[in-house]
């Protein structure tokens, strides 16, 4: 296949990746997907949740044939105090009746990476794994080519996606980017997948037969630091972990296996993992730079999709393979179109970034900018605020033969000169900005 | 019972060794703060200090290749891809 030109090469076969190649398929453009790991999935994974909007165009049987794991049907956002919770638990009934349970799905990445790309090789996309991208070819500013490990091969093509995730390297080369990631922008995630016998889950979720559980936790089981903690049901396993910026890592001297065993130790936490066994650890970069910061997104020959991109909602929605997933639809479109036109400059290709500014991906990311700053600049709001909410709840509950009239009092009384009211209007304000 | 150590932990993970390296760390700088950090933040224990000279020894097999090392330490740890299929294997993901 070396020294062979394609129409279009992709780089990674995750959900961006296989996305993209299988809509260039289906129009019956030659694609290479080209994926670094033995088999496709195997360095991949996320929390996670799936959420399936695109997919849904893409395979409509979807549902019938993924490998999925149980569909969301409770969420939970936690606030965690050393010895406390203080949760907002939504659970429902009402996806049950939607055809496709509202396209969210927790998912093993390994197991459905690897379905997904097979569909875009079913399509007629060419897959090789094993196959390590190191570096782009370029030739008078333009991408016509990659360079591989092992053997040091070159393949060609008219255009090259990026769908490399995180670390993006190729956008580093293609001068899209510049210089290394702020540590405040990058999350490392620590994961734990721990095996719980089906039925246990569900008693101890309050499931009843595929509903499953997104719970998203925030505050001292994180040591007070930026970022969140996560626990999703699959079948007959937990996927548990928590991801805190590199940055507040670095501030605070913390590992993330260290963190991670914290949050596993909270009594919150610790009841919902008891007596599973440990079957997998990984760790993940997640990039939470946000629009402000992301990378051009196409070039001569080339188009930045994914996390390569940093198309990341790291608000409390916490979506990152759909968006992935329909920029590598987006990706396929503009390279459809430059097909026809035989153009495949950036005057071209820049109607990629065009579909994302007119869709959800940018348009989230753009609601949401100023998240990220907001947390790195306001570091009380997740160390102290779930500290004095679980504190004035206590006082509040704490039962004696006091009227309840003065024990109110008394609570206001403590919160008001924990957080004078300027203070907590002006912090509510901020929140309500930057994540509202 | 769940497990809590790093090294139990790496344990669950199965790996295709690379005959080489794909870290490397910049000795002379090493001694610097800012560079030590790599000791802490990596999640599967590559970097370890040596007693003696104080040098730092890289278990590269070790590594999850989540590349937070790279950022920690950046210019001073050259982190990259192992080679197409060589290292971490995640079965769950």
């Amino acid at each position: 296949m070396s020294d062979e030109k394609v129409t279009c090469i992709v780089v990674g076969a995750g959900p961006a990746g296989s996305a993209a190649a299988l809509v260039l398929a289906c129009a019956g453009i030659e694609v290479l997907l080209l994926e670094r790991g033995e088999t496709v999935g195997c360095k991949n994974l996320f929390g996670g949740v799936l959420y399936t909007t695109i997919l849904d165009k893409l395979i409509p049987t979807w549902m019938e044939e993924a490998p999925l794991e149980r569909y969301v049907t409770r969420k939970r956002f936690s606030l965690m105090a050393k010895d406390s919770e203080v949760a907002l638990d939504f659970k429902t009934k009402r996806y049950e009746q939607h055809p496709k349970r509202n396209f969210s799905f927790v998912v093993l990445r390994a197991k459905f990476d690897p379905w997904f790309a097979g569909k875009a090789e079913e399509a007629g996309a060419m897959l090789a794994t094993g196959i390590m991208v190191k570096e782009l070819i370029i030739e008078n500013g333009k991408v016509i080519g990659v360079r591989t490990e092992p053997g040091n091969e070159e393949y060609f093509a008219d255009v090259v996606i990026s769908a490399e995730g995180v670390h993006s390297y190729l956008t580093l080369q293609a001068g899209l980017r510049h210089g290394e990631f702020d540590p405040d922008h990058i999350v490392t995630a620590a994961k734990e997948v721990i095996k719980l016998d089906k039925s246990v889950i569900e008693d101890r979720f309050q499931l009843e037969g595929n509903e499953g559980v997104a719970g998203a936790y925030f505050g001292e089981g994180l040591f007070g630091m930026f970022g969140a903690g996560f626990v999703y049901t699959n079948k007959d396993s937990l996927s548990i972990g928590t991801g805190v910026t590199i940055g507040e890592m670095i501030r605070n001297k913390k590992n993330p296996n260290e963190i991670l065993e914290h949050f596993k130790q909270h009594p919150a936490i610790r009841t919902l993992i008891r007596g599973g066994e440990t079957i997998e650890y990984s760790a993940h970069m997640i990039p939470e730079y946000g629009y402000d910061h992301r990378p051009g997104l196409f070039n001569d020959g080339f188009l930045v999709t994914g996390d390569a991109a940093g198309l990341v909602n790291s608000s409390h929605h916490q979506e990152g393979t759909n968006l992935a997933m329909a920029s590598g639809v987006y990706a396929a479109e503009t390279v459809i179109e430059a097909v026809k036109k035989n153009d495949f400059s950036k005057a071209t290709l820049s109607m990629y970034e065009q579909k994302l500014e007119n869709s959800f991906v940018l348009k989230d990311l753009k609601k949401y900018r100023h998240m990220t700053n907001f947390f790195n600049t306001n570091p009380h709001f997740l160390r102290d605020y779930p500290e004095l909410a679980a504190e004035l709840l206590g006082d509040y509950f704490a039962l004696s033969d006091r009227p309840k009239g003065e024990v109110e009092k008394e609570v206001f009384r403590k919160m008001r000169r924990r957080v004078p009211i300027l203070t907590m209007l002006t912090d509510l304000w901020k929140a309500k900005k930057a994540l509202m | 019972m769940s497990m809590t150590t790093i090294e139990e932990k790496l344990g669950t993970l199965k790996y295709k060794h690379d005959r080489t390296s794909h870290i490397s760390v910049n000795q002379e700088k090493f001694t610097e703060d800012e560079v030590q950090a790599i000791l802490f933040v990596c999640p599967a224990k590559v970097y370890v200090k040596k007693e003696d000279d104080g040098s730092c020894i890289i278990n590269f097999e070790n590594c999850v290749e989540c590349g937070t090392c790279r950022i920690a330490a950046p210019g001073h740890v050259n982190w990259f891809y192992p080679t197409g299929g060589t290292g971490v294997n995640y079965r769950q993901g």
